[in-house]
């Protein structure tokens, strides 16, 4: 356990030289604020307040979901079955509405959706020690398929509070800032005190980083990965119902191919797909990164089929940016 | 009477578009549809909306969302958009509610959105263009009865699960065929709007129905992969197959005698009118209170009979 | 008794042939139709394609170290598209008009063979360089070339399906060896060899010292950077020729060919006892996985059961039996 400790402070920390610091202390936000100043060149619409809260709208969604990604990743594992879980909870929040026509009860049953997924993927992945990419595969095929099961179109008229929780703007410092990407900052900083503070956060980084060594140090392996998928699937069904009332409606297949993106996001954002790596806020920052990527891509119109070659590009250079900081502290 | 009406509403906004264009500035249109890869239909139907948009003086983009469900895509797309300050978007919706709030947020920015094949809920959309599908379907179930002289066993190829424009077309179908006849439908599956599945699906489903005497087609997409598992089958000839879209494709396949029939229609025009009323409105030489919330861009039966005159027109 | 069992159930296979008896026993009862000759064709036809990239992505996986191949599917397409455009004239090409009917001319066709598994390989070669020289998760880096090479499908071919191949092109889809469906013989071939490859060369005993302990392999003084893009260069290629084998079938090139396959394939190769870590696997298990996983879906067809119930019944299956092979692992360890 100290061992762990020790070697992630000399992984936060660094080396010395501060020019070097700042850089690794930014991570991925650095190049965020880089290719914001290019990207300010290539479209008169992207630099202004506006475009902006809409990136951000745009990557809370994924943001929140990267956000618990991270904390798979960090512990060894992946997590496929997110996109799936935002779209079954999407399709439970939009049937027990219509038939109950009870937000709180509809609001519980989307919430239930994770948290069951997840405990179901800690499960296989913690107890029966499956590798986390197939159980959380069969979970995904699972998901996708109960989604369209249960309601193959979309449903609506949700109450009128339920629909600004995405919608909506609070005013901070003169600005309006869209309410979504509030939610995603403080999801976000409670994790990060989470991760920096708790003895669970350190377990998380000592299992990921040495699976057997942790356990020898008394760590209840199977028990963290029960928690940590748990709360992964927990902030996707949130994600997912915070979609839901920025699209004022449930529909079926709205999850599909997100855990790719939202895996992206973590690893761009400094996470370690072997484990014992990764940053909070370097996945929001890498969620920010890759809408951002789309966004210009749209303000220039792009054609479609180029825009897919760019962004895959992009994604390398991200990452390979991510490990060219890691590799040289 | 529907086509005389269209053709003169047809002509009004052209002359009037050109009068207004040498006036009014060069608006900015964008074309969003679902997918451009594999969807003839999608890709003829935004290349005709830009192609007319550019021919009417404006600037025009198309987009696509990159998936039959990539709804949170088209979202994201449309506030993208906004932000450019369009003035036109030409839109054909993946959900008819998922799009409502952004296409809210566009109309207060006053952009105007003209709907295509597939419409959305509330009135932020200045008309919705596209065929009635349910109709459309039920005209190919009508053939279709005449051709099994009113008893048999009938497949059907759907869409992908989720798609309105393909459950309107298989209800239509499989509601006809049943009213009034003693045709059974013994097996209806997802072929998910692409070859390969259609292929599997039809194979599979022919195994269980050996004695199948006709198939119905949600699109000249899936027809192909129908045909093919058929001919695997052993079975070319014995099966007759009706078809979706009146593609060119699907127009030669029913000259070359391997399907009976095709129901047409008419992506091209749909993008045209779209184009056009988007532009008109803008102009303000189209008032956008006096059109109809929706304009049946029209159907066609196409069978070995008007096959060729039909090909003129196809996509 | 019990050491005929642990026989068994020493076999990374066992429990793919287990899940396939029990499985086919099911449906032989209780689906009408199921056990027929033409039925069962049927299902190995459809399975080739994946069983021929699953074989590919199977060494991937072996290679260890979070090795994955996420790419598969787009290669799959594009190269096919690749295919397609070398032996369709470039004025027919945009022509949606029709079934093509193009003239048996060998020459052109190898060719477009030749470019299509060249381009197969230089996208798995890309994959293998930006995992074994740059360092990326292999992850992210065929997640990137996922998104890639399908854009480039597209663009490459407006994307515009054609329909319509050569016969001599379209006989290795549809026709049969004797009984055996040409595209089942490929697979059962190319699966042979590559486990001879994998049980019996040194190319293969150092893949599985790569993925048991690549710093170990390295002090030993293997080539681990080598043999690691040789492994995506292969599965390229595994792709592309799955590619080839779609498109003849279907009688088709399609832009979106191949959409989701990767995830098949890999569920395939880990249903056949290949192991995540790395390390340990066998191609013969991945191709009955991917035999596994046309058998589940052949009987959901052939009852008309809703698609959408399709999926949580794969799911539930793909769960259940990687939980045996890990039973399967205790047993045979545990004595």
């Amino acid at each position: 356990m100290a061992e762990a400790i020790e070697a992630r402070k000399a992984h936060t920390d660094g080396p010395a030289v501060w020019p070097w610091k700042i850089y690794d202390a930014c991570g991925i936000w650095f190049w965020v604020v880089v290719f914001a100043l290019v990207f300010s060149r290539l479209s008169p619409y992207f630099l202004n307040y506006r475009n902006f809260s809409n990136i951000f709208r745009q990557a809370s969604i994924f943001a929140i979901m990267a956000t618990g990604m991270t904390l798979v990743v960090i512990s060894g594992g992946i997590d496929l079955s997110v996109g799936s879980v935002v779209s079954f909870t999407s399709a439970v929040l939009g049937v027990v509405w219509r038939d109950t026509e009870n937000i709180y009860l509809a609001l519980a049953a989307a919430m239930a959706v994770g948290i069951v997924t997840g405990i179901a993927n800690g499960l296989l992945a913690g107890y029966c020690r499956m590798p986390p990419f197939i159980a959380t595969f069969g979970l995904m095929s699972a998901g996708a398929g109960f989604a369209f099961a249960l309601t193959p179109s979309s449903i609506g008229d949700f109450p009128a509070w339920f629909e600004k929780l995405g919608n909506d703007r609070i005013r901070i410092l003169s600005h309006a800032v869209p309410v979504p990407v509030i939610i995603m900052f403080a999801v976000a900083v409670v994790f990060m005190l989470f991760l920096d503070a708790r003895r669970f956060g350190l377990r998380i980084f000592a299992v990921g980083g040495n699976e057997n060594g942790a356990r020898m140090a008394g760590v209840n392996v199977p028990k963290l990965k029960l928690a940590i998928y748990t709360i992964n699937g927990a902030l996707a069904s949130f994600a997912g119902i915070i979609l839901c009332s920025r699209i004022r409606s449930s529909y079926p297949g709205i999850g599909l191919d997100m855990e790719m993106d939202v895996i992206a996001s973590s690893v761009i954002g400094g996470a370690s797909l072997v484990g014992g790596e990764g940053r909070i806020f370097g996945a929001v920052g890498g969620a920010v990164f890759i809408c951002m990527i789309q966004n210009i891509l749209n303000l220039m119109g792009v054609y479609p089929f180029m825009q897919k070659i760019v962004t895959g590009v992009f994604i390398v250079l991200a990452v390979f940016m991510n490990e060219f900081r890691s590799r040289r502290a | 009477m529907l086509k005389s009406v269209l053709k003169l509403c047809f002509a009004a906004i052209a002359v009037n578009i050109l009068f207004a264009a040498a006036f009014a500035g060069q608006p900015r249109v964008a074309v969003v549809v679902k997918t451009l890869t594999g969807d003839v239909f999608q890709l003829k139907m935004a290349e005709a909306a830009r192609d007319k948009a550019i021919e009417l003086g404006a600037d025009a983009t198309i987009y696509q969302a990159g998936g039959q469900t990539a709804v949170q895509r088209m979202v994201q797309i449309i506030e993208d958009l906004i932000t450019q300050q369009v003035d036109v978007i030409v839109i054909s919706p993946l959900d008819s509610k998922a799009v409502v709030p952004v296409f809210q947020q566009a109309k207060e920015e006053g952009v105007i959105i003209v709907c295509m094949d597939q419409v959305a809920e509330g009135d932020d959309y200045v008309t919705f263009i596209s065929t009635d599908n349910y109709a459309a379907a039920a005209l190919g179930a009508e053939f279709a009865k005449e051709q099994l002289g009113g008893k048999g066993k009938v497949l059907v190829v759907e869409g992908a699960p989720g798609s309105s424009v393909g459950d309107d077309r298989k209800n239509g179908f499989k509601d006809t065929i049943v009213k009034d006849s003693r045709i059974e439908v013994v097996g209806s599956q997802s072929g998910y709007w692409t070859n390969e599945r259609a292929m599997a699906a039809m194979e599979n489903m022919l195994q269980a129905n050996p004695g199948v005497d006709l198939v119905f087609s949600c699109s000249d997409g899936m027809t192909g992969g129908i045909l093919e598992a058929i001919k695997l089958a052993g079975k070319e000839g014995r099966i007759k197959v009706i078809s979706f879209d009146g593609s060119s494709f699907g127009i030669e396949l029913i000259k070359e005698g391997k399907i009976i029939a095709d129901v047409a229609q008419f992506p091209i025009k749909i993008g045209q009118m779209a184009a056009e009323i988007g532009i008109g409105v803008f102009n303000g030489t189209v008032d956008p209170a006096s059109l109809p919330k929706f304009i049946d861009s029209g159907t066609k039966l196409i069978t070995a009979e008007n096959a060729d005159e039909s090909l003129a027109d196809a996509f | 008794m019990a050491t005929a069992l642990k026989r068994i159930l020493s076999f990374k296979e066992a429990p793919i042939v287990f899940l396939i008896l029990v499985v086919a026993l099911l449906c032989g009862v209780f689906v009408p139709n199921f056990l027929t000759a033409a039925n069962l064709v049927n299902i190995l036809s459809q399975s080739a394609t994946v069983g021929i990239m699953a074989i590919g992505i199977t060494l991937v996986i072996i290679s260890g170290s979070g090795g994955i191949d996420l790419s598969a599917g787009s290669i799959l397409g594009v190269s096919s598209i690749v295919m397609a455009m070398t032996i369709i004239p470039p004025e027919l090409y945009r022509d949606t008009a029709a079934m093509l009917v193009l003239p048996n001319d060998y020459w052109v066709i190898f060719k477009a063979l030749v470019f299509c598994m060249g381009v197969g390989m230089f996208c798995g070669f890309l994959n293998g360089a930006m995992v074994a020289w740059v360092g990326l998760p292999p992850f992210i880096a065929t997640l990137a070339m996922m998104t890639a090479a399908r854009g480039l499908a597209a663009y490459i071919s407006a994307g515009i399906p054609t329909y319509g191949l050569p016969t001599s092109l379209v006989w290795v889809g549809q026709n049969s060896l004797w009984f055996v469906p040409v595209p089942v013989a490929l697979m059962i071939a190319l699966a042979v060899i590559v486990h001879i490859i994998l049980t019996r060369t040194t190319y293969g005993m150092s893949l599985l010292a790569v993925g048991g302990n690549r710093e170990t392999s390295r002090f030993c003084g293997m080539n681990v950077k080598g043999t690691l893009i040789s492994v995506y260069v292969i599965c390229g290629l595994f792709a592309a020729v799955g590619g080839v084998i779609l498109s003849a079938r279907s009688n088709q090139a399609h832009p979106d060919a191949g959409i989701g396959y990767e995830l098949s394939a890999i569920s395939a190769a880990v249903l056949g006892g290949t192991s995540m870590m790395g390390g340990s696997g066998g191609v013969l298990g991945a191709v009955l996985g991917a035999v596994f996983l046309s058998l589940i879906q052949n009987p959901i067809n052939l009852l008309n059961i809703p698609v959408a119930y399709m999926k949580p019944i794969m799911g539930a299956l793909i769960v259940i039996a990687v939980l045996l092979d890990q039973w399967r692992k205790k047993q045979s360890i545990g004595d």
